[in-house]
Formats: C-alpha cells, sequence, structure tokens
C-alpha cells in the first residue's frame, strides 16, 4: 500500500510517499533509514509510473519536513493519518507529540509541469483502485489545482511584471486574487491547507508563499502553453522591445521563455508603469466611503409604444459605500450650488463635487461614454438610446459593479420573463394508470420512462406566445430591445435565431417520457442558448413534475387499514409519493435522513397495493439488504405488516431453481442480502418480480461491480431505492442510484460526468447544480430531520433497536463456546461454575461484538498466556475471515471483571491493530455501525458510540479512521483530566472535523455534556435501563435543539437479544438483572442457562 | 521710439543687453568654498576657458546675464544674453551612465541603507563618488571635462560658435554649480536618471534583496492575514486533513463569468507603448478561456 503525498518547495511541486507492505506487517523493508514508512527513490517514480505513463517522471530530490513525532530520547514519526488508518494505528496520547525534521525522497516536477501532473495524477487515481492512496492532502491539492483552471477559463488572470533578485525581469501570468469574493476563496484555501503542505523545513511554516507559488506557475504555465500553441510571438515579432515598453511587455507574456526583452532601465520603467495600471483593478469599493451611483431610468412611453426611438437616462449620484445608499443625487448636488450656502457646508458640497467628478472619470475608463459627461460642467446623467441603454445593462453593468459602482437598472431585466423562452407542454391523462384488474398477477403498470407523452413546443414572450411570423419579423427588426404589450423584452439576436430554429425543427408530436424531462430540464433538445422556462403539463405528468410531490399536501391516499402502525404526516407524504410513482410503473429514491422511517414506508407500500387489489397477490417484491440490518427488516415486517408472506432467501439450505420460483410466487416478498443476489443471480432473474427495493442502496458503487451488474440484471416491474446518505452531494453515487431506478434518465456515466459531476464539483458552477436538482427532482425525495414540516411531527427523543444478524464467524464462535460452557458447567460447582459462567458470559459479549474482539486481536498489548494468542492471530493475515474457527487460542479474560480491558490503564502509545481485526464484514455490529456512520457523517450529523469495552472502543476507532476515512475521538478510562475536557471541547466545537465520538460507558456515561451529537448508538449493552438512559443523557439534555436518535444494538437471537426481551416485558427475571451486575446469572440452573444463552437460529445468520 | 535701435547698437560693444529677471549668481562666498560635488565643475570650467572668457562668464553671471536654464536628463539648455540682439543658445552634454552601469551603481547604493536615507534627505553622501570610481563607470560622478570636444563632459555647444568653454557657457556654469550646492542630487540628472527615478529604483531593489522579487501586481489582503495560519505545533492532531474551511470554499459559487471583466476594468494602458496592447490582450483572453474551458473538462494540459 502506498499512500502519495504533495508539497510546494523550492519552487516545485514535490510528490513523496509513505509505503507499507501489508502482507508482510506495517513497516516496508525497503525503507528509508530516516523514515520508517518512507519509499526509496526507485519504488517512488516506478509506483507513480505504474500508475500512468510519465506521472513518475522528474528530478529525484529530498524534502525535508517537519513531521509530527513520538517524543522520547529517539523521537519516532507518525505516519500521516490516511496512513496509521489503514495500518490500524490508534494514537489518543497527545502530549507526548513533538515536531522533528524528517526527511523524505521526493519526486521534483518543476513548475510549469505541476499543474499538469495534479491534474493528471488525480484521474489516473480515480481510475485505478489499485495499491495507491491519495493522502488527505492531495484533496486540498486538487483544490487548489481547479481553482487556477478555473481563473484562466473565466479570465481571471493578469499579466504582471516580475523582478527577481539578479536584477533580471520576467512577465508572469497570474490570477486576480483582490476581488473580495476571490480574497475570501483565497482566504478558505489558506486557512484549510493540511499543516503538512506548509511544514516543509525552513520555511517558517507559512502558507501564502505556497499559495501564491503554486497558483502562478500554475495559471502561468497553462496561460503561456496555450499562447505559445497558438504563435501570438508573431503579432510582435516585427516590433523591437527597446523602444515600445508594450512590445517589451509582450515578449515575457507570449514566448515560451517569460525574459522581458529590453534594457533594465526599460523594464524598471515598465515595471513602475504596470504597477500603476494593475493598481487601477485593486482600486476596490472598500477602500472609498462613496462610489458613484449610475440609475438607468426607463422611458415612460404608452403602452402600444415599441419603445425603439425612446430616450433613457442614466441619472448619477453618490452612494455611500457601505450601505448601498444614496448620499446626495448629482442633479441636486449642482443645483444647490445656486443657493447660499457658506462655509463648511459649502465646503463639503464641493468636495462631494470632487469626488463625483473623481468618480465620473474612474467610471469612464470603463464605460466610455461617460467621457461626454465629463466635457459639461455640472454632470447630472446622460441620455442613452435604446440600443445604447440595452448595451449599458448587458455588457458595462457587469464591469461596472465588479470595479465597485452601484448600479441600478429596471427590476424586469434578467428576469426569465422579459426574455425568449421555450415552454414545454406535455399532455397526459388525468386519470393515474389503474392499478390493474383484480385477479394480481401482471398488473398493469404504466410504462414507466419509457410511457408515450403527447408534447408541442411554445415560444414566448414576456407574457406572449409567439408565432414563427412574429419572430422572423423581429429579427429583420435588429432591435436588441423591444416593448411588446407594454412590457420591455431582452431579444438577444441569438435567441431569435435559436427560438426559430428550434420551432421549425420541433412541431410537436410524441415522445417519451424520459426524453421530455431531459428536454425540460435542458439537457438533449433546445441549443442552450435558449433557455428552457420549464414544463407545463396537464394530466398525470403535471404531478410528478409538481413541487408538491412529497410533500404533505401531495397526499393521494391514507395509511392502508392492515398496516399495524401510525403513520406521522410526512411518511404518509412519502407512501403516497412511492405509491405514485409506482401506478406509473417509475422508480424513485427514498433518501430520508437516518432516523425518519424509510422501512416504515416501504412496507406501507406493500401493504398499500394489497389494499389496492383488494388483498389480491400482486408478485413479489424482491428486498436486497445488507447482510447486518435483514434481521432487522423481518422484525419490522412481521410487526408492521403480519400479513405478508415474506421468503427469506439466506443460508446454505435456501431454495434454489424451481424452489426458488415457486418460493417466490407464494410470497409478498422476498428478502435477500446483495451477496446472495450476486451468488443467486441466474435464478432470480428468471422470476417475474413486481419491484425490486435495495436498502442502503449506495452499495450500488460506481464504476460497477459484479454486484452492480447482478442487481441491475435483474427485471422488475419497477425499482426502489432507500439510502439514507445526502445523495444530492455525492454525484456518483446519485448517478449509480438512478442507474438502477431510472435506467438512462440521468445519461451515460462519462456524459453525466462532464454535464454535472464536473462542473458541480471542480467548477463550483451553480447553475448545473440547480439544473441536476430540477432534473433528478421527480424520482428523489430527501427529507431532513431539520425540514421544518417534519421537525413539527418528531418527538424530541426517538428510540430504536437495531437487531443485528451475526456473521458466520460471529455464529460458530457463539455456539461453540455456549457448548464448551454448558458441558463444563455440568460438571462444576461453586465458585468454579460461577466463575466458568461469567467468563463466557464476557466471551458471548465478546463475540457479538465482532471476533477480534473475543480472540483479542485488538489488543495485542495483553500479554498472550501460550505465546500463540493474540500474536499468532495478527500474523496469520488470511482475509478469508469466514474460515477462521473457534480453534484460534481466545485472549485470556479474567474470571470475576467483567472488563478485563477496561482496567487496563497502563495501555501507552499507540494501539496497533491487524488488518484482520479491521474488517467490519465479520460482525455484523460492525458493518452496521459502519454504515450508519457514514450516513451520519455525510448528513453533517454527528454521534456518540458507547462501548462497554476499552478494547472493542480502540477497536472501532481503528475501524472507523480505516473504513469511513474519519477522525473518531475516543474516551475511556484511562484518558487523563486535561485531555478528556479537551476531547468534550473538541467534540463540542461542532465544527464537523471530528463528528465521531467513541466513549466507554463508564468513562463518558456521566456528567460529560455532549450536545453535539444528535444521534447516540449503544454498541453493546448494559443490563441496566438506567445506566443506559444517563449515557443517552449525554446528548439528550438542555442544550440540545435536535431530535435525538438513540440506536441500542441488538444480536438476533443472541443472550443480548433475549436480555433485551426480558427487559422491555418487565419480567420477573428482569426485576433481578437490574442493578444486580451479572451476578444473577450464577444461580441459574444449567437448563435455564441453555436456553438463555443458547443462540436460536433465525436462518438469517451468515453461511452465505 | 527711433532712438530705441541706436542705443542698442551703442550699447553693444560695451556691455550685454540686460535681462531682466535672468539668473543672478549672488553667492556669498564668491566662487570660492563650494562643495566636493560642485566645486570639480566650475574650478574646471575657469581652468580650461581663456582667461577673458573666464572673468567676462564671471561677470555675465553677476550680472543675472542667464535668461534661462532646463536641466534634463544628461543635457542642460540654457540661453545667455550677450550684447547681440538675441541670446546664444548652448547646451552642456554630460556623458550618461548606461543603464547597465546605472544599474551596477544602484546595486551598489542599495546594500547601505544609508544611501537612500540621505538621498531622501537631499543629500549627496561623498561616498557616492568613491562607489562610482570604484565600480569604473564611463564617467565619474562630477563632471570636470568641459570643452567642446565630443570627448568632453560636459560637451558645450554654443551658437556664438567662439571656441569652448566660451563666456556664455563659465556664465551658465555658475548658476548650474550654485543650484547644485542646493540640490546636489542634480548630478543624477546629469548623469541621466532624475534623482526621483534613482531613489525608487534603490528602494525597488532594496524590497527585492529583503523579499526576493519585486513585482507590479497588488497582493490579495489574505497574503497578509497571518490570523489564517496558527502555528503549526498546534495542528499535530490533525496535521494532514484539510481544514473544515475547505468546504466553505466548495460551497462558494464561482465568479460569475464576465466577458473580458479584467480586462476592461483596466481601460486603456497608460504604459505609453504604441503597440495596440489591449486589443491583443483581449485576442489573449479569449484563447486562453477556450484552453481553460478544456482542461477544465477533463483535457489534460499540454504543460508535460
Amino acid at each position: 500500500m502506498f499512500v502519495l503525498h504533495a508539497n510546494w518547495a523550492g519552487s516545485a511541486l514535490h510528490l513523496w510517499g509513505e509505503s507499507v507492505d501489508m502482507a508482510r506487517g506495517e513497516k516496508n523493508t525497503t525503507r528509508s533509514p530516516a523514515h520508517p514508512w518512507g519509499t526509496t527513490p526507485t519504488d517512488l517514480a516506478k509506483t507513480l509510473d505504474a500508475l500512468g505513463a510519465g506521472l513518475g517522471s522528474g528530478t529525484p530530490d529530498t524534502l525535508r519536513l517537519l513531521l509530527p513525532h513520538l517524543a522520547g530520547a529517539q523521537p519516532q514519526v507518525l505516519p500521516s493519518c490516511k496512513l496509521a488508518g489503514l495500518l490500524g494505528r490508534v494514537n489518543d496520547d497527545t502530549e507526548s507529540l513533538t515536531l522533528e525534521p524528517c526527511a523524505v525522497p521526493s519526486v521534483r516536477v518543476a513548475a510549469p509541469h505541476a499543474l499538469d501532473r495534479l491534474l493528471k495524477l488525480r484521474d489516473a487515481m480515480a481510475a485505478s483502485h489499485g495499491m495507491i492512496t491519495a493522502g488527505h492532502d492531495l484533496e486540498w491539492w486538487y483544490a487548489l489545482a481547479d481553482f487556477s483552471v478555473n481563473a484562466v477559463a473565466d479570465q481571471r488572470v493578469v499579466p504582471t511584471v516580475i523582478q527577481e533578485r539578479g536584477g533580471s525581469f520576467r512577465g508572469q501570468w497570474r490570477p486576480w486574487l483582490n476581488d473580495s469574493d476571490t480574497n475570501e476563496s483565497v482566504s478558505d484555501l489558506i486557512a484549510s491547507m493540511p499543516a503538512v503542505v506548509r511544514a516543509v523545513d525552513g520555511a517558517d511554516g507559512e502558507a501564502w508563499p505556497i499559495v501564491d507559488g503554486f497558483l502562478a506557475a500554475a495559471t502561468d504555465s497553462l496561460v503561456r502553453d496555450s499562447l505559445v500553441a497558438e504563435d501570438y510571438e508573431t503579432s510582435i515579432e516585427e516590433c523591437d522591445p527597446a523602444a515600445d515598453p508594450h512590445v517589451a511587455w509582450l515578449s515575457g507574456l507570449v514566448r515560451s521563455t517569460d525574459a522581458i526583452r529590453t534594457g533594465c532601465g526599460g523594464a524598471f520603467d515598465l515595471l513602475r508603469s504596470a504597477r500603476g495600471w494593475l493598481g487601477l483593478l485593486d482600486d476596490a469599493r472598500e477602500s472609498r466611503a462613496l462610489s458613484l451611483g449610475l440609475r438607468l431610468e426607463e422611458p415612460a412611453l404608452d403602452a402600444t409604444d415599441t419603445g425603439i426611438d425612446a430616450t433613457w437616462r442614466v441619472h448619477f449620484s453618490l452612494v455611500d459605500s457601505e450601505t448601498n445608499e444614496t448620499v446626495i443625487d448629482a442633479s441636486a448636488l449642482f443645483s444647490r450650488g445656486d443657493r447660499r450656502r457658506r462655509g463648511a457646508a459649502q465646503a463639503r458640497d464641493e468636495e462631494l463635487s470632487g469626488t463625483l467628478l473623481q468618480e465620473l472619470a474612474r467610471a469612464s475608463r470603463i464605460w466610455t461614454e461617460l467621457d461626454d459627461a465629463l466635457e459639461e460642467e455640472c454632470p447630472t446623467g446622460i441620455d442613452l438610446d435604446t440600443r445604447r441603454a440595452y448595451q449599458f445593462m448587458r455588457e458595462m453593468r457587469p464591469v461596472l459593479l465588479e470595479a465597485g459602482f452601484v448600479v441600478e437598472i429596471p427590476a424586469w431585466w434578467g428576469e426569465s420573463t422579459s426574455r425568449i423562452n421555450a415552454h414545454l407542454l406535455i399532455d397526459s391523462p388525468d386519470e393515474l394508470p389503474p392499478m390493474g384488474p383484480p385477479g394480481g398477477r401482471g398488473a398493469a403498470l404504466g410504462g414507466g420512462l419509457q410511457s408515450l407523452v403527447g408534447y408541442r413546443w411554445q415560444v414566448t414572450l414576456g407574457s406572449q406566445i409567439v408565432s414563427v411570423d412574429m419572430l422572423e419579423r423581429l429579427a429583420a427588426n435588429k432591435a436588441p430591445l423591444v416593448r411588446i404589450g407594454g412590457q420591455w423584452i431582452d431579444l438577444r439576436p441569438e435567441d431569435i435565431e435559436s427560438a426559430l430554429r428550434f420551432l421549425r425543427g420541433h412541431p410537436g408530436g410524441t415522445m417519451t417520457l424520459i426524453e421530455a424531462l431531459r428536454m425540460a430540464n435542458g439537457i438533449d433538445g433546445p441549443p442552450e442558448a435558449l433557455p428552457v422556462a420549464g414544463i407545463q403539463a396537464t394530466g398525470w405528468v403535471r404531478q410528478l413534475v409538481s413541487d408538491t410531490a412529497g410533500s404533505e399536501s401531495f397526499r393521494l391516499t391514507e395509511a392502508p387499514g392492515a398496516f399495524k402502525g401510525t403513520l406521522r404526516p410526512y411518511q404518509l407524504a412519502g407512501l403516497s409519493w412511492l405509491a405514485f410513482l409506482d401506478r406509473l410503473g417509475l422508480g424513485g429514491c427514498l433518501a430520508d435522513d437516518m432516523g425518519l422511517g424509510k422501512t416504515i414506508q416501504l412496507i406501507a407500500l406493500l401493504q398499500h397495493e394489497r389494499a389496492v387489489t383488494g388483498g389480491q397477490s400482486v408478485g413479489p417484491t424482491l428486498l436486497v439488504t445488507p447482510m447486518s440490518v435483514m434481521g432487522n427488516w423481518r422484525r419490522e415486517l412481521q410487526r408492521f405488516s403480519p400479513e405478508l408472506r415474506v421468503h427469506v432467501q439466506h443460508g446454505l439450505d435456501r431454495p434454489a431453481g424451481d424452489r426458488l420460483r415457486s418460493a417466490a410466487e407464494s410470497a409478498d416478498v422476498v428478502l435477500t442480502t446483495y451477496a446472495i443476489t450476486v451468488r443467486d443471480k441466474d435464478d432470480l432473474q428468471d422470476i417475474p418480480w413486481r419491484r425490486v427495493v435495495l436498502d442502503e442502496a449506495q452499495y450500488i458503487k460506481n464504476p460497477p461491480t459484479k454486484q452492480t451488474a447482478a442487481i441491475r440484471a435483474i427485471q422488475s416491474q419497477s425499482r426502489i431505492a432507500l439510502t439514507g446518505t445526502p445523495v444530492e452531494n455525492r454525484l456518483a453515487e446519485l448517478w449509480s442510484i438512478l442507474e438502477f431506478c431510472c435506467p438512462g434518465y440521468l445519461g451515460s456515466q462519462p456524459d453525466f460526468r462532464r454535464r454535472f459531476a464536473v462542473p458541480i464539483e471542480r467548477n463550483r458552477d451553480p447553475k448545473s447544480g440547480e439544473r441536476l436538482r430540477h432534473l433528478v427532482r421527480p424520482f428523489v425525495l430527501r427529507r431532513l430531520k431539520t425540514d421544518r414540516t417534519v421537525i413539527s411531527d418528531l418527538p424530541p427523543l426517538v428510540e430504536a433497536r437495531q437487531h443485528i444478524t451475526l456473521s458466520e464467524e460471529q455464529t460458530r464462535l457463539y455456539e461453540q463456546v455456549v457448548k464448551t460452557m454448558l458441558q463444563q458447567v455440568d460438571q462444576a460447582e461453586g465458585i468454579r461454575r460461577r466463575g466458568l459462567i461469567l467468563s463466557a458470559l464476557v466471551k458471548l459479549k465478546q463475540i457479538c461484538n465482532h471476533p477480534a474482539h473475543f480472540l483479542g486481536e485488538a489488543a495485542p498489548t495483553v500479554p498472550a498466556m501460550d505465546g500463540k494468542g493474540s500474536g499468532a492471530a495478527a500474523k496469520s493475515g488470511s482475509k478469508k475471515s469466514g474460515k477462521r474457527t473457534a480453534a484460534a487460542t481466545p485472549a485470556p479474560t479474567t474470571d470475576e471483571a467483567p472488563d478485563p480491558l477496561e482496567a487496563q490503564d497502563d495501555l501507552a502509545g499507540p494501539v496497533v491493530l491487524p488488518p484482520d481485526a479491521l474488517l467490519p464484514a465479520r460482525s455484523g455490529k460492525t458493518q452496521r455501525l459502519m454504515e450508519m456512520l457514514d450516513e451520519i457523517v455525510a448528513a453533517g450529523d454527528s454521534a456518540l458510540v458507547f462501548t462497554q469495552y476499552r478494547a472493542m472502543g480502540h477497536l472501532l476507532v481503528a475501524m472507523i479512521r480505516q473504513v469511513l476515512d474519519v477522525d473518531a475521538l475516543f474516551l475511556h478510562g484511562g484518558t487523563p483530566q486535561g485531555r478528556r475536557d479537551e476531547l468534550v471541547e473538541r467534540f463540542q466545537r461542532g465544527d464537523g472535523t471530528t463528528p465521531i465520538f467513541v466513549l466507554s460507558l463508564k468513562a463518558g456515561g456521566v456528567g460529560l455534556n455532549l450536545t453535539a451529537a444528535n444521534h447516540v448508538i449503544h454498541f453493546d449493552r448494559w443490563w441496566n435501563p438506567a445506566v443506559e438512559n444517563q449515557a443517552t443523557d449525554r446528548a439528550f439534555r438542555i442544550g440540545q435543539t435536535r431530535t435525538v436518535n438513540v440506536h441500542k444494538y441488538v444480536c438476533t437471537g443472541t443472550l443480548e437479544e433475549r436480555i433485551d426481551q426480558m427487559i422491555e416485558q418487565k419480567t420477573e427475571l428482569a426485576a433481578n438483572i437490574i442493578g444486580a451486575g451479572d451476578a444473577w446469572l450464577t444461580e441459574l440452573s444449567t437448563g435455564q442457562l441453555k436456553d438463555l444463552l443458547a443462540l436460536r437460529r433465525t436462518g438469517m445468520e451468515g453461511g452465505e | 521710439m527711433t532712438q530705441l535701435p541706436d542705443q542698442s547698437r551703442q550699447r553693444q560693444p560695451e556691455n550685454p543687453r540686460r535681462v531682466i529677471g535672468g539668473f543672478r549668481f549672488k553667492r556669498k562666498g564668491g566662487i570660492e568654498n563650494f562643495p566636493w560635488h560642485a566645486d570639480p565643475l566650475l574650478r574646471s570650467i575657469l581652468t580650461a576657458a581663456t582667461p577673458e572668457a573666464a572673468e567676462e562668464g564671471n561677470r555675465y553671471a553677476a550680472a543675472g546675464q542667464t535668461a534661462t536654464m532646463i536641466v534634463s536628463a544628461g543635457k542642460v539648455a540654457a540661453s545667455v544674453q550677450g550684447r547681440a540682439s538675441r541670446p546664444y543658445q548652448l547646451e552642456f552634454h554630460f556623458r550618461t551612465w548606461t543603464p547597465q552601469e546605472w544599474e551596477s551603481i544602484i546595486t551598489a547604493l542599495s546594500t547601505e541603507a544609508q544611501y537612500s536615507a540621505r538621498f531622501l534627505l537631499d543629500e549627496m553622501p561623498p561616498g557616492v563618488a568613491t562607489l562610482a570610481q570604484s565600480l569604473s563607470l564611463g564617467a565619474p560622478l562630477v563632471p570636470s571635462k568641459p570643452g567642446g570636444k565630443t570627448t568632453n563632459d560636459p560637451r558645450i555647444t554654443c551658437t556664438c560658435d567662439g571656441p569652448q568653454p566660451c563666456k556664455h557657457a563659465v556664465a551658465a556654469m555658475h548658476i548650474l554649480v550654485e543650484r547644485l550646492e542646493t540640490e546636489p542630487l542634480l548630478l543624477f540628472t546629469l548623469r541621466g536618471m532624475p534623482p526621483k527615478q534613482v531613489i525608487e529604483r534603490i528602494h525597488e531593489r532594496r524590497t527585492l534583496s529583503a523579499r526576493g522579487e519585486s513585482h507590479a501586481h497588488p497582493l490579495p489582503t489574505a497574503a497578509s492575514d497571518h490570523s489564517l495560519t496558527p502555528p503549526l505545533t498546534s495542528q499535530m492532531e490533525d496535521f494532514w486533513r484539510p481544514g473544515r474551511r475547505l468546504h466553505d470554499y466548495a460551497a462558494r459559487p464561482a465568479h460569475a463569468h464576465v466577458p473580458h471583466a479584467l480586462l476592461r476594468r483596466l481601460g486603456a494602458s497608460p504604459i505609453g507603448g504604441k503597440f495596440p496592447l489591449v486589443g491583443l490582450l483581449a485576442s489573449i483572453y479569449d484563447s486562453v478561456r477556450t484552453r481553460g474551458l478544456r482542461v477544465r473538462d477533463g483535457d489534460p494540459t499540454n504543460g508535460a
């Protein structure tokens, strides 16, 4: 594994890396002596070249950095957080860190190639999922690279002159950063610069020289390359740079070399006058108290006047630069001179008119029409004809605004109603397609995205529909601005052209829904120059594209009678939306925030369709879920819709072929996992599914995997995806999910990337984002807990159990421990019996948490009894965790203490976890936890994760880092007080850098105020609800403003579930349990013990 | 009315015509005790001139016969009223330092803060002459070889066509030297560069050596906002990840594209070149946008 980093040092980009041979252990064998994870220069270049041709080229060099080290007599350098995550290292002891110099081999890429190399690296790394990973710092570098490309693409670059220490002068292209919004962006980039980027030894930790150096190099190389390619040099070839400073400057700007070809006296003068010129740009608004205001007044005309010969007037005024309020109109200022004003008032007026004239002169540099006004003695404004007024609004205004002037124009300008618009008119029947005749099978659904709809195009000017004839007349007129029906219309010649072309080419007819929706959002069809104002539809299409879809007013249905639950209003709206899409044969993605009840809405849909058909079967729904939540689904289906027939397609003895087919046909729901779907894909593809539903649909990854392909290949009448991640911000995920629900809707992957992903993610283009939101709106419903309509429905505290299915490895270990214990207990008595029971209990709880916890892999610092224990497990290196059996030596657990590891307060230094321990899939709980935390973090929420075990806490923190690549805070019994306060403070800051806080129940369950969290996860259970509630109250207390979701993890079929039920049902036994620790267990008979502890198989344990 | 020409004809052989408002040499100490930077100029011209010319020039100077004097880079143009009806036009052409020579003396002057400090007080430290000498420039700081030949410094031309230095030149030199006494930095002008520019260039050169470069573009305020970057030691726990503000940055909508916005804000070039710079920049900006959009949409650059 190779982690790549970048630095800017000595006017060049340095690429360097950390490498580790995962199979062999933590350190690389070919490491450089200075850095335990360092690479050799050859390895570095080879690794980069393997990624793409030429990516490793450059000069081998040595980069000296100041990196965090573990303090000590011989400070030890720490791995980057990316590598630490990969290695499973958890370091929670900050006091012992020190910053020390460290030399790493690097590939030095000269400044002119820096941008190009970064962009190519990013593309190459996105395309390969190999052994090379980007360090977190690269994310920042990519943002900086995009910034420079955007500066060039948007013409936000300026030429400059630079004199170097040696005295020589050169020309340079650099981004213009001084406008206030750009300056803010640069501040953001500087403030977010990862510390390592400015940790170049000897550079004083300064950020600006790095940003400045890279941006200048990047923009200059990009601009210069294009000027050299277009041979701009020929335009100055005949001219003598020594005679003409313009030519001298250009000689340093348009050639491949940047030297300014003139004597140094001339170059010096050039530097000074260029400085004066560029300084005019910097003449920003902030620096002046008063700015010139230009107010365009439209002519007063009667309704029929076309306004072609009208006279407009621009009025001058002075405006307060801070508040934008007019201080005085020029006409008032000059007319005041007539009256007798004396002394201070007169002096003040003179000063004001001076300022006004100065500002006018400044503005006339941009807008030369003002020169005429300056010839007057008392300029109060200028008159413009319609053509020039149009030019003022369209061309001058944006530039004048940028230069800090205040420009006021009529409000209709820029409104879509004042331009030529195209409207797509779609006709569809009012009635939804019927749900299908009773009798079930083959119930007719709408044709989905392929439904044919009638359409026409309409071109409007303002509120008027215009014909081809009229457009032709307007085109002949060539007036850019006309008045039609008393309303001014911005008639761009290019708009008329495309409107004409368009109307002639698209007389109307029928097309598919997918075509219509894409066209209405300006994707296919009309050239982009002609704005598509949108869709005007009748019938069901109107409902589909209306803003109300999914809102509470969009309530097409009531909760089905047989549904054994209550739907909150927003859930009812969600059900309506699902049912509506379903009847049209359309798929959709329900992407509500976690905790809003996606499961219950989907179950209601299944019940609803039965109700509509009078209880007739409509064909089975295939419900694909991650293994960890399958049990939860089954439980919820049973609870809310007991009459639905569920077939669980899971386990080694699951049906295949015809047996599967008939099982499916006699079921309403077939519940299965992603893994089984791949394995049974041939059989599953043969079944005529009513619908396929994907839970945690983000599992459909991009680029497509075998799993994705298998799932997409399953034919069904409709497809629904459920996910809690904010899909609209994860564009690759959005595409994959919609490609499943609405195949073809977002276009091909490369097309989508070009049209949306790149503009939105790299160019921060708000228009593309808006277009995409519009496009997907009919098919993605996402409500947030913070939405006003939702929040009023939510109670402040929502508790839910997460029923977790054990993995195969967990199942085997669990059964083995129970079996051994029962045998031993039978033959033992007294204290020994008690000890055996207690130790088995601890083991079972650990197995429920994660096999690595039980096997001791999570705590390599605990000495192994027989020399084979933790170390052996750690070194086995097998990724096929399923093959692991209980034969591996379990780590010793002390007999009395319920948590031997929590007591180990002397764990010092970093804890290193072997790779296998970090596989979430080995445990249903950890797998579920990763899914949930991923959604929580993506939604910008934060969570507390409580566990009783410190070792498990370490394991979780390492896993979160590795799997989610998010930093998690960790507080346990051994955390010193000062550090504790610091952790709490960091978490409460809520700045999103540390959204996850893992706490040991004992150390973190009381006293702390952690209201920044709105999710509380009880990863393992304490049999005392009061203790758990106390822990929950860390987040659910005064100061909490959001709904707190409490998730209690319970492993299905295990003692966790049994005890949970007893407590829930307040049994007599439960009274004993609560507050009594685990002692009560030891008093049980062997039979009772067996009943309590033995695993109740549900057919859903791992075994795929 | 008719007498005037006669009078003038009568006076011509004896005294020069009187000039109203001419420059008059009225120094208390006479021609003695001029400071080091002015003295050689006067002394050398008095030596080089014939005794008659020297004496008469001295008289002319005291009588204020120098009607005008314009000092420009490397050149002093003066008109001196003699006995003829029109003033004589004379010019001193000083040897100017070449750009390379100026570069070397400015570099030398910038190494010591005292020079620009004294220059700002309008003083000429004696070290400058020594420095100029040590750099073996084409001419010393203070010119002292007046005459009519091209090798002279200054080379004198006068419409009197007499042998140089003529009395008019001697008269004008008195005035120039008197002015030099209070404005010693004029010497730089005589050598080809106005003192203001010398000071600026020294300043420029000093910032250049302090910062490594000097440039024409202003820097954004973000460049000097040190509050954005806490000390590295306070960031050890989060050493590798970009900070939260990267999200703020990503969420900030990009600048709306306004064609040629910066160029139009700049307006016409004040640089004074003849080449149509702004016009060429306009097509450059178009080319650059095309390329930028291509790279932005994923085409590789040709940089490698």
